[in-house]
This record gives structure tokens, C-alpha cells and sequence, in this order.
């Protein structure tokens, strides 16, 4: 095969989107993926597509407001309708002793840049979302947030990177990283070895069999996490609500369904891409949501579905080159919450990989960071 | 859709035309893709109306082979949120549930925000 730069493994949301930037700035690079993308039980064809920066910490939040800064605009530079929606979030409680805490954490992220989050009493939450329970007593609110359609996404970056002259690759499983003189010179592939000066391994949960390979390994495991959809409902609910301590991201698509995610586990087998729904999962998640909108409780549930997540031990994600080896970038481990961050992982990614510097929004994220996880 | 256009799902609202430019635009292969991007066979009846039409668009926009029938996703017949909710509170937490904490990032360090149990993932 013919040698490029850069081979970006992996073209769920996060590769694809460092793969685009690396070819909108010039750079030859090739996107491989072992299925079609967005393969089935991936993170970014299950993906609730909410795209929210509050309820951010520290590290990530420079990454979530940059993102959102790239998503005003992102549809027209990929000339793409991605179904996104900037119609804000409201992250409700229930509880008045909760109410400080909710203070503080709106204090802290108005400090760290995100001025577009505030405190919302229960009636002004019920202005802008007539049907939520009356028993929600406040929320945080932030205007800025919103949600898009993950596949459209997915796909609208693989594209526009294909557009700017990246070579895309689907069914083109990376088996190897070939090594020499301390630096990585190709990746094997069933075809034969691609030669390359430069990897980038954004295969979600499947990025540590990889690592293994080379030797460093990394605290990023598999989760599975289950969505469920009803039908088509006229619309009537424009921001994506969450409810402290109650598992629940709810939104209505444009197409009409309500879109219910939460962190209610599926399961199955990560090595063969492969996983099933839990039904318990969807009678809790179900229960949730008709105690926050007590009128969805005749709308039915149509379809749900699963997908495999990488989480990090510290559930923010990994994102760098990889010390001990020249050439090798990660971006994994995004924990749940990588759809939203992925323009701007893009973008920042595709920077290290041309110019060796790290830029400030990395700097807290590096596989640096796990003592002991990776061989000096 | 325009009136010229032919409803190809239903349930969805999504013609004819939707579909063939999705299918000409990204190269789709499968039932399954098509679905995945326009939305058709993803309604009430879960494309047991539309997944023949499907099939058949693939075929008229000249994809050869095999387009497969798109996934079938658990319930097969819908059922009213009220009626999974039912009962539910009782059910033990399924396992590998991840907390709001994990999932929702860590809340600033303010572990009162974040009410669920710790993670007990897979
Ligand atoms: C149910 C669910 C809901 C979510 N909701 C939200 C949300 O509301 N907001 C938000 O911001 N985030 C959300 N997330 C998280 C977000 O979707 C993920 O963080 C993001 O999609 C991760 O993308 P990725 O590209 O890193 O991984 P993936 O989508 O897993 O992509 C990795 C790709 O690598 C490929 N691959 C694996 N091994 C190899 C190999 N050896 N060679 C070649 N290719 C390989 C796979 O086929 C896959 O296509 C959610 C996740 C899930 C599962
Ligand atoms: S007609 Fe397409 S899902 Fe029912």
C-alpha cells in the first residue's frame, strides 16, 4: 500500500475528525477502520449526541467550549446537515438540600469560562419545558448546549476528510504497529503493511489491544451503554434534559422521537463487537423518564440499542503521543461524554501530530498522567 | 417532500427521493446504513412495511449483492413508556450501570450532585 504521513485508526467521530483536520491542513493521511462505519455497537453509532460543556471539570472543559465554539459553524464547513440543535440543557434536581451544591458547581464552572450557565427555579424551568414535573424544584440551565446526530457526524467528517484528499479504508482492520529504530514506520494491515510516519489510535475500547502490541498499556476498559427511542412525536421539547442522581439524558430529535439515554448498561462481548439490549435497563430508563415528563407516559418506545464506550480510570479522556515510542498518538477513553468534544479533539489532535507541540487544551489529558500505566 | 416524491416509510415521513440521494451521496451498501442515515424503518412498525421498499432502492440505484434486512432492534412491538415503567422501581439495578458521576463527568469534585451508586462496570 502506498506510505502516508499520518494513519488515523479508528473512524467512529473521534478518528474521523482528527482525520479531517489533518487533511484540511495538507497533510496525506489515511483513515482505516475494520468495519463500516459507524459500525454497529460502536460508541459513535449509539451515541445520544448530546453536545453540553457544563458539567465539564477542569481538564475538559477548554476542550467542550472550543467545541462548541467549532459547532456553530460545522454544518456549512462540512456542508452537512448534522440535525444539530443549540436549544440549551437544563440539568434538574429535585431536591432543595441540593441546592447549594448546584450553586457551587455553577460558580465554579461560570470561573473556568463557561458564563452561558445559570441557576433556573422550577417555574422558569416549566416556561421553557411545560410538561416537566412539578416536582423538579431547579436546575442549571445553560443556553449554549444542544445536541446533533452522531451518525450524520460520523460520517460528515470520514467525508469531508475524504473530500480534502484523506484515503478512507473501511473493513481494514489495523493488526500490528511495525516498529524500528524506536519509531513507528508502518501499521499491518490483511492487505499488507501501510507504511507511515505517524499513528493515531482512536479505536475506542479496542485501542488497549493495540497498545498491548507496542507495550504500553493503558487503564482504559469497555462499557456497554443502552439508548432507547420512541416514535415520532410532534415536537414540543427543545433542550435535552438530566436529572441529578436519576440516570437520564432525554431530548427530541428533529425526526420527532424522544431519545432516551442515561447510563443504563447493555452487555455483551467487546472482542467480538458484539452486544444486546438488558430489558431492565429499559423499564428503569423508562420509569425515569415518566417521572421527569409525566405526559410521555402513553408515547411509545419503539427501538433501543447499545454501544461499546472505552473508559479511562479517571473517566476523562487519553489524549497525546505516547511516551517511549516516537510516532504513536493516542485519543481514547473519552468516558461517555467524547461525542460533543470530537470537533475540537480533532482540531487539537491533528496540531500535536504536525507540530510536536502540545497545545494548552491537551495538556491535562496525557497518557502521562497514570503512574505506572505506561513504561518510562 | 415534494408532491412528485413517493412515501417510502411511513412511519417516518421519509420519501423516496430522501433515500435515493442518501444512497447516491454516501455510497450505501446495506438496508442497515440506509436506516442508520435517513431514518426510514426506524417508525412504529419497525420497517416491517418499509424494509422490502428498502431493498428495492438499493436495487434500483444498482447496488449488487446482498443489502441484508436492517437490524431488528428489541421491542418489536412498541410498547407505551407507562407500561415498561411499570413495576420497574423494584427491579434490582442491572448491573454495569455507570453512574451520573462517571458518565456526566465528575461533577466538579461535588459528589452530593451525584447520586447514584459508584460504578460497578463491566
Ligand atoms: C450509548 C452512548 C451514549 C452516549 N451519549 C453521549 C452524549 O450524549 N454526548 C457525548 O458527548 N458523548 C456521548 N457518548 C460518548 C461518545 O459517543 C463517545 O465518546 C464517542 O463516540 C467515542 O468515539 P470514538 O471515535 O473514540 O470511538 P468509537 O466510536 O468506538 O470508534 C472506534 C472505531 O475504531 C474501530 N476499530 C477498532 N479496532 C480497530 C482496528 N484494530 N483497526 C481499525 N479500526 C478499528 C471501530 O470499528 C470503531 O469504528 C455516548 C456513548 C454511548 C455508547
Ligand atoms: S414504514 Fe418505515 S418504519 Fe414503518
Amino acid at each position: 500500500m502506498r506510505a502516508v504521513d499520518v494513519v488515523v485508526v479508528g473512524a467512529g467521530v473521534i478518528g474521523s475528525a482528527i482525520a479531517y483536520n489533518l487533511a484540511k491542513a495538507g497533510v496525506e493521511v489515511a483513515l482505516c477502520d475494520r468495519a463500516q462505519p459507524p459500525a454497529g455497537a460502536t460508541a459513535s453509532g449509539a451515541s445520544a449526541g448530546g453536545v453540553r460543556q457544563q458539567n465539564r471539570i477542569g481538564a475538559e472543559m477548554d476542550l467542550a467550549l472550543r467545541a462548541v465554539e467549532i459547532w456553530r459553524d460545522l454544518e456549512s464547513e462540512l456542508e452537512a446537515d448534522l440535525l444539530y440543535r443549540r436549544d440549551g440543557m437544563a440539568i434538574c434536581i429535585d431536591d432543595e438540600t441540593l441546592l447549594p451544591a448546584l450553586r457551587r458547581r455553577i460558580e465554579r464552572e461560570r470561573e473556568a469560562g463557561l458564563t452561558d450557565v445559570s441557576l433556573a427555579g422550577g417555574d422558569e424551568l416549566r416556561r421553557i419545558v411545560p410538561d416537566l414535573s412539578p416536582e423538579i424544584v431547579a436546575g442549571s440551565w445553560c443556553g449554549s448546549d444542544g445536541h446533533a446526530d452522531p451518525i450524520r457526524t460520523t460520517v460528515g467528517f470520514a467525508r469531508a476528510a475524504a473530500a480534502r484528499g484523506a484515503s478512507i479504508h473501511p473493513g481494514t482492520p489495523v493488526l500490528d504497529l511495525m516498529r524500528s529504530g524506536g519509531r513507528v514506520r508502518a501499521v499491518m494491515t490483511p492487505e499488507g503493511p501501510l507504511p507511515c510516519r505517524h499513528v493515531v489510535l482512536a479505536a475506542g475500547p479496542w485501542t488497549p489491544a493495540l497498545l498491548r502490541r507496542i507495550g504500553c498499556p493503558l487503564p482504559i476498559r469497555p462499557g456497554c451503554l443502552q439508548m432507547q427511542a420512541t416514535a415520532a412525536m410532534p415536537a414540543r421539547l427543545s433542550p435535552v434534559l438530566g436529572w441529578v442522581g436519576h440516570g437520564i439524558s432525554l431530548k427530541q430529535v428533529p425526526g420527532g422521537a424522544y431519545v432516551v439515554g442515561g447510563g443504563w448498561p447493555g452487555r455483551g462481548e467487546p472482542e467480538r463487537y458484539q452486544a444486546d439490549v438488558i430489558p431492565e435497563s429499559m423499564r428503569k430508563s423508562a420509569a425515569v423518564v415518566v417521572g421527569l415528563i409525566p405526559a410521555l407516559a402513553g408515547v411509545p418506545v419503539v427501538r433501543a440499542w447499545v454501544g461499546w464506550e472505552s473508559f479511562s480510570e479517571d473517566d476523562q479522556p487519553v489524549i497525546g503521543a505516547l511516551p517511549g515510542i516516537e510516532g504513536v498518538t493516542v485519543a481514547a477513553g473519552f468516558s461517555g461524554h467524547g461525542f460533543a468534544l470530537a470537533p475540537a479533539v480533532g482540531e487539537a489532535v491533528a496540531r500535536t501530530v504536525m507540530d510536536g507541540r502540545v497545545p494548552d487544551v491537551l495538556k491535562p489529558l496525557g497518557p502521562q498522567r497514570f503512574a505506572g500505566g505506561v513504561p518510562a | 417532500m415534494d408532491s412528485e416524491d413517493v412515501v417510502l416509510c411511513r412511519c417516518q415521513g421519509v420519501g423516496t427521493d430522501a433515500v435515493m440521494a442518501a444512497i447516491a451521496r454516501h455510497g450505501l451498501l446495506t438496508c442497515d446504513q440506509v436506516k442508520k442515515l435517513t431514518g426510514a424503518g426506524m417508525g412504529w412498525c419497525q420497517g416491517r412495511t418499509c424494509a422490502p421498499l428498502l431493498a428495492a432502492a438499493l436495487a434500483a440505484a444498482g447496488v449488487a449483492g446482498d443489502p441484508g434486512p436492517p437490524r431488528v432492534r428489541p421491542p418489536l412491538r412498541p410498547v407505551p413508556l407507562a407500561v415498561l415503567a411499570a413495576g420497574a422501581d423494584a427491579l434490582p439495578a442491572p448491573l454495569g450501570t455507570v453512574s451520573a458521576k462517571v458518565l456526566w463527568g465528575r461533577s466538579s469534585g461535588d459528589t452530593t450532585l451525584t447520586l447514584e451508586p459508584e460504578p460497578d462496570r463491566p
